[in-house]
């Protein structure tokens, strides 16, 4: 379990983080979405006991993070975006040394780092120096010292970046096992497709703020409403005075089309059916438009952008 | 498996970060070379060249003082791999990640990098010049430079390199590229190796006390420079600097 009450991070005069609070159940896999520079990566630096928090409080594993945070990082596992590593060491070295600084002794980290390559399925690698890795491989690497210490809670950092498409749903894959191990995970990722597919909760952050929190469908639905799309026999005349009054946003005619939104669809959309009826139109059909967690989410920022 | 992690105390802690910095400079060919052309070839070559200024104490001293001060360099030089060189490769990260302490990763890399193949090349420097220098001059040896003189200069030459290391480190610890830092590190480099050459001629004329006094300015100045260095270098700033 991961939880994070009311955050604050300061550098110099300016708000890093700003009051960020979250809870991630064992199990679960929450993504932080935002754009560059939110305070993605600065809230899981502090989550994961990396770096001072100015206010506020976190734990891990019900381990106080601010009042120790080196038995916090013992229990968490973070993979920081693209994997850099000691190129000139074998992957059994690479990954004993993590484990002996995790406290494991020589036998157990050697026996861990073993069991680690298998997992990841680099056995055959072992003994082989990470600077022959292939890039997927070494995302592979980062991801084994990630869980050298068997952590109950994950930071995943941009984890897909650079891989290609093969490799990053293979990583994808392995994501979802950790729900199944009963970790806790904090996705941070530009990727929203990878959110809407992995998270079970999206946190998104701008300025430091959270503006927006919920299941990618809660998030798909909120702020400006749903997307309607109203199809019509005859697609040559536009029918705008049918909308006029009513509470609906961003209409688009096109060729027999009407595409909008409403937050009030229920009183909403049979008025607009009415007017357009009325009007001539013959209504083919009425339906709900699935919007992508992209669109949300370009929805969510640019709204809190403007709101200032 | 998890009962088994904790966080390790200091001493443990900075012994498993030395050696893998240990391990990764044993690896790393320019590193063994350059320790093994200043704890071996410069040593005899020296060695050779000082045969003939037997009778001059002073030659000699400063001689064997930077025989064993050179392999300083190469540690500085790997000391800044090892910090500045880890923050701009971006593999400081993982390590930053881990439940070490601040002290035993950076004393680890201090003592990996730079303090421990630097004070074994100075022994295997000053062994062999010692060796060659007897050997080539059988009838006087260094029997014209006092034992207290000789040992006084060891001291002060080790002191010194050690000095190097850790105010080098300290100037170059702000720079953004290991190139960088070789630049900046160059105003202590050259200081030290005069110095010290300055140093034996003046310690051969003075009394103890003065080698003495000057071994004690030097450990304060570097305890207070390993204490500065400590304090520029840690966890958030590594951090701050690796994005």
């Amino acid at each position: 379990m991961i939880r994070l009450e009311q955050l604050v991070r300061t550098f110099g005069t300016a708000r890093a983080v700003d009051g960020v609070s979250l809870d991630v159940p064992d199990g679960s896999i929450v993504a932080l979405l935002g754009p560059n520079g939110a305070g993605k990566t600065t809230t899981v630096r502090m989550a994961a006991g990396l770096i001072g928090i100015t206010q506020g409080r976190a734990w891990i594993d019900d381990i106080d993070v601010v009042k120790q945070p080196a038995h916090a990082r013992a229990r968490a596992g973070l993979l920081m975006g693209e994997a850099n590593l000691y190129d000139n060491m074998t992957l059994q070295g690479y990954l004993s040394f993590f484990g002996e600084a995790y406290g494991l002794s020589p036998a157990s980290a050697r026996n861990r780092a073993v069991e680690l390559a298998r997992e990841v399925g680099l056995s055959d690698r072992l003994t082989r120096k990470i600077e022959s890795f292939s890039k997927g491989m070494r995302q592979r690497v980062h991801l084994a010292r990630a869980l050298v210490n068997d952590p109950p809670a994950l930071f995943l950092d941009e984890p897909t970046s650079g891989l290609d498409v093969e490799a990053a749903i293979e990583f994808r894959e392995r994501i979802k096992e950790f729900r199944h191990e009963r970790r806790s995970i904090v996705l941070c990722t530009h990727v929203l497709a990878e959110a809407e597919e992995l998270a079970d909760d999206v946190v998104v952050i701008q300025r430091g703020r959270i503006v927006a929190h919920g299941s990618p469908a809660e998030l798909k639905r909120s702020t400006l409403g749903e997307r309607y799309r109203i199809r019509l026999a005859k697609g040559l005349k536009k029918f705008e005075a049918a909308f006029k009054g009513l509470p609906v946003d961003d209409v688009v005619f096109n060729n027999g089309l009407i595409d909008f939104r409403t937050k009030d669809p229920t009183t909403t959309n049979p008025e607009i059916v009415r007017r357009l009826v009325a009007a001539g139109a013959d209504v083919i059909s009425v339906d709900e438009v699935d919007r992508t967690l992209q669109e949300a989410y370009v929805d969510i920022v640019r709204g809190a952008r403007d709101a200032g | 498996m998890r009962d088994e992690i904790r966080p390790l105390p200091v001493l443990p802690g900075t012994f498993v970060v030395m050696r893998r910095e240990l391990r990764a400079l044993l690896q790393d060919r320019r590193s063994v070379t350059m320790m093994a052309i200043f704890g071996l070839l410069f040593p005899v070559l020296i060695a050779n060249g000082a045969i003939g200024s037997k009778g001059k104490p002073a030659v000699v001293l400063g001689i064997l003082t930077e025989v064993l001060v050179f392999p300083y360099i190469a540690g500085l030089q790997s000391a800044l791999t090892a910090f500045i060189g880890e923050r701009e490769h971006g593999t400081l990260g993982p390590l930053l990640a881990t439940p070490l302490n601040n002290v035993s990763i950076f004393a680890g890399k201090l003592l990996g990098a730079a303090y421990v193949p630097s004070l074994a090349t100075s022994a295997v420097g000053l062994t062999a010049f010692l060796l060659l220098y007897l050997r080539g001059s059988a009838s006087g040896g260094l029997k014209i430079v006092p034992h207290a003189t000789l040992i006084e200069m060891i001291a002060l030459s080790l002191i010194a390199g050690f000095a190097m290391v850790v105010f080098g480190l300290l100037l170059g610890s702000k720079a953004k590229s290991v190139r960088g830092a070789q630049a900046i590190t160059t105003v202590v480099v050259l200081p030290v190796v005069f110095g010290v050459q300055l140093l034996a001629t003046v310690v051969l004329n003075h009394s103890a006390w003065f080698a003495w006094g000057v071994m004690l300015v030097l450990i304060l100045a570097i305890v207070a420079s390993l204490w500065l260095s400590a304090r520029v270098w840690n966890r958030e700033e590594a951090l701050v600097s690796t994005g």
